[in-house]
């Protein structure tokens, strides 16, 4: 019988043909079993039951993967090399990384064995193949996962079955996303592993990035957050022709799938919806198409409207119960959100507990919150209240630099796409009436501070001139008056300042303000310009507010290094 | 090259990144645009991409590693886009 860890390509294809392609050159099936060996007998010598594995190539991940199941050993996949991950796996770590006891297998390549070798050698005491994935848990702290390795190349076989018998042989398999992922292991790895299809072993982090493609046919795994950029790149070319492209992760719009399928010669675009634990659970052809269920797979809501589902990829026949929202009407499934505190960032799950345990074990955090917000993009928000040392901090550094250093003290625990991206210092956090903090509240804080949407219509290297409507900024006029809406001064004063900063190399921060004259009501209906000129020899700012009535404000402001500034920091 | 493009370049990182709080003057010309300059993250990186398309007509080149280094500040950008705009 077929020993169920091995792919079947790696006993069937032809020595020369290619498995991987590792910067455009082809990687071997015989160099692919010789390294298996190699990688084998390396991970024998660490004699452990546990390893844990993180290698940035997907072919020497890959090698280290399969090797470590032949070996019966389980693999713990690190989401990233950060310290703190470092941390909390203490079990030997393997591939290239700072922390590894093992970067590669050379110091076991023996040329005098036969291929074969690498699955005829027998597997030590351990017996436990399979991958330990990490997931954000809603308490903060990451869940440790065990998925079976053949549970894993099942689901590859699957893969196959349900999207790849159309494939011709010399399809080739590129990503934007990492292998060791819940999406890229399956589709990035374990399919293309399974049907014998050749793997681009670099991970492309740019749309640009898949033009140095060859013009073979290709199935792409993407996401997104990439998509969402492809689809604005006009000028977009690639010889590669692209057969398949899957998505997951977030919500793909139907006018970025229509924008790639032309940007990409028109392949079959496909969103998965999935997790961690049940595979890939459901798809859906974009744009336009329904959600249709995997084979096998049931879905139900329970009674807080999350979706559960049974699935042949789940460990046992029972329901799978999924943090995620989901309605059920006439057009078929449609996912509405999430219920728990763990967000998605660009498709990325991040726990905010964990962001917030993070932020509360620096001495200048007394209190933290954290909330998602999308606007131009994802990101993560933070409201927190300072200790003692960190008034003194932030008194020392102004804002933008305090902001900086907290983003840097953070960097060691929490990956770069959940570091908060926006700061509020507040004396107390919103807590309403009933003494709850809401998500709401926090990203309140965040809104009424936002630009509106001034559009630049001149602009030379002294002079900008924007152009809003009030209308598009109703939020600036809240509680100002209820019967009479009228736009504050220190509201026009804050955006000119602040779009002054952004358009001149003014030095230092804002000091003075001369000459303030309010001489008009800027009421929602207006139609106002406003022109900012800079005098670099006094470096000043003048502003004025105008519309079809004429002038309505103006006044000088006048910028100094921090040694002589007011404290503008908010 | 000329001090002018820097400082464009530094109004659009904001503009585009919609950095806020953050100066033209708060951005170092030779500091790191990701990591520990800057703190750019990926998402940043493809939005950058796509808004330097849009002002200068630029097209990346499909080689990581050549755009990781017109990446790595803003002196490094504002040599590219100078030798490579179409607009």
């Amino acid at each position: 019988m077929a020993n169920p860890l091995i792919p079947p390509p790696l006993l069937s294809a032809p020595a020369e043909a290619a498995a991987f392609y590792r910067n455009a050159i082809p990687v071997s099936y015989a160099a692919f079993r010789a390294d298996l060996l190699a990688a084998r007998r390396a991970l024998m010598r660490l004699n452990a039951p546990e390893i844990v594995l993180f290698d940035p190539d997907t072919y020497a991940f890959a090698v280290w993967l399969i090797a470590c199941w032949l070996n019966g050993q389980t693999a713990l996949l690190a989401a990233d090399d950060l310290p703190a991950t470092r941390a909390f796996l203490p079990q030997p770590w393997v591939g290239r990384s700072p922390h590894s006891a093992l970067p590669d297998w050379s110091g076991c390549a023996d040329g005098t064995l036969a291929e074969a070798d690498a699955f005829s050698v027998p597997a030590p005491q351990f017996d436990r193949p399979g991958i330990v994935a990490f997931t954000s848990g809603s308490s903060g702290a990451p869940t440790r996962f065990f998925k079976a390795a053949a549970l894993l190349l099942r689901e590859g076989a699957t893969l196959q079955e349900g999207f790849g018998s159309h494939l011709p042989s010399d399809t080739c398999f590129v990503g934007t996303v990492p292998h060791q992922h819940m999406f890229g292991l399956p589709f990035r790895l374990m399919w293309p592993l399974c049907a014998g299809f050749p793997i681009i072993s670099e991970q492309f982090r740019y749309p640009e990035e898949l033009g140095r493609l060859s013009a073979d046919p290709h199935v792409l795994i993407s996401s997104p957050a990439t998509l969402k950029r492809l689809a604005q790149l006009d000028t977009f070319s690639s010889p590669a022709t692209f057969i398949e492209v899957f998505s997951a992760g977030s919500p793909l719009h139907d006018s970025v799938a229509a924008d790639c399928a032309i940007r990409l010669g028109e392949p079959r675009i496909i969103e998965i919806y999935g997790s961690t634990e049940a595979g890939n659970v459901m798809h859906r052809v974009a744009p336009n198409g329904a959600w249709r269920e995997q084979p096998g797979v049931a879905l139900a809501l329970d009674e807080q409207g999350c979706l559960k589902l049974r699935s042949p990829l789940l460990p046992d026949d029972g329901w799978f119960q999924t943090q995620d929202t989901a309605v059920n009407d006439a057009n078929g499934w449609r996912l509405t959100g999430r219920i728990d505190r763990v967000a998605k960032i660009e498709g990325r799950r991040v726990a905010l507990d964990a962001i917030e345990a993070a932020l509360l074990a620096l001495p200048e955090i007394a209190e933290a919150r954290t909330a998602p917000l999308s606007r131009e993009r994802d990101e993560i928000v933070a409201a927190v209240v300072l200790s003692e040392a960190g008034r003194e901090q932030l008194q020392a550094l102004g804002k933008t630099r305090f902001d900086r250093w907290l983003r840097q003290r953070l960097s060691t625990s929490v990956e770069p796409l959940a570091l908060p991206r926006r700061w509020r210092y507040l004396s107390a956090l919103p807590y309403n009436a009933m003494g709850k903090l809401t998500a709401a509240a926090i990203v309140e804080l965040f809104e009424r501070h936002a630009l509106p949407p001034f559009a630049v219509t001149s602009r030379s290297a002294r002079e900008v001139v924007f152009a809003a409507r009030l209308r598009d900024c109703i939020r600036a006029f809240d509680g100002h008056f209820p019967q009479l809406p009228i736009l504050a001064g220190v509201i026009q004063v804050d955006w000119a300042l602040r779009l002054a900063q952004r358009y001149f190399p003014v030095e230092g921060h804002f000091s003075d303000l001369r000459q303030l004259r309010f001489q008009r009501i800027l009421r929602p209906d207006d139609e106002v310009t406003l022109t900012l000129r800079f005098l670099p020899e006094k470096n000043e700012v003048r502003f004025s507010y105008a519309s079809a009535q004429g002038i309505h404000s103006q006044g000088n402001a006048s910028f100094a290094h921090p040694a002589v500034a007011s404290d503008t920091a908010s | 090259m000329t001090p002018e493009l820097i400082d464009e370049l530094k109004t659009l990182i904001i503009e585009t990144l919609n950095l806020e709080d953050v100066a033209v003057a708060d951005i170092e010309t030779d500091a790191p645009l990701f990591n520990d300059g800057l703190g750019l993250d990926s998402i940043d990186a493809l939005e950058l991409g796509v808004a330097l398309h849009k002002r200068y007509g630029l097209t990346l080149s499909p080689e990581a590693e050549e755009t990781r280094q017109h990446f790595a500040s803003v002196r490094h950008l504002a040599d590219y886009v100078a030798a490579s705009r179409s607009r």
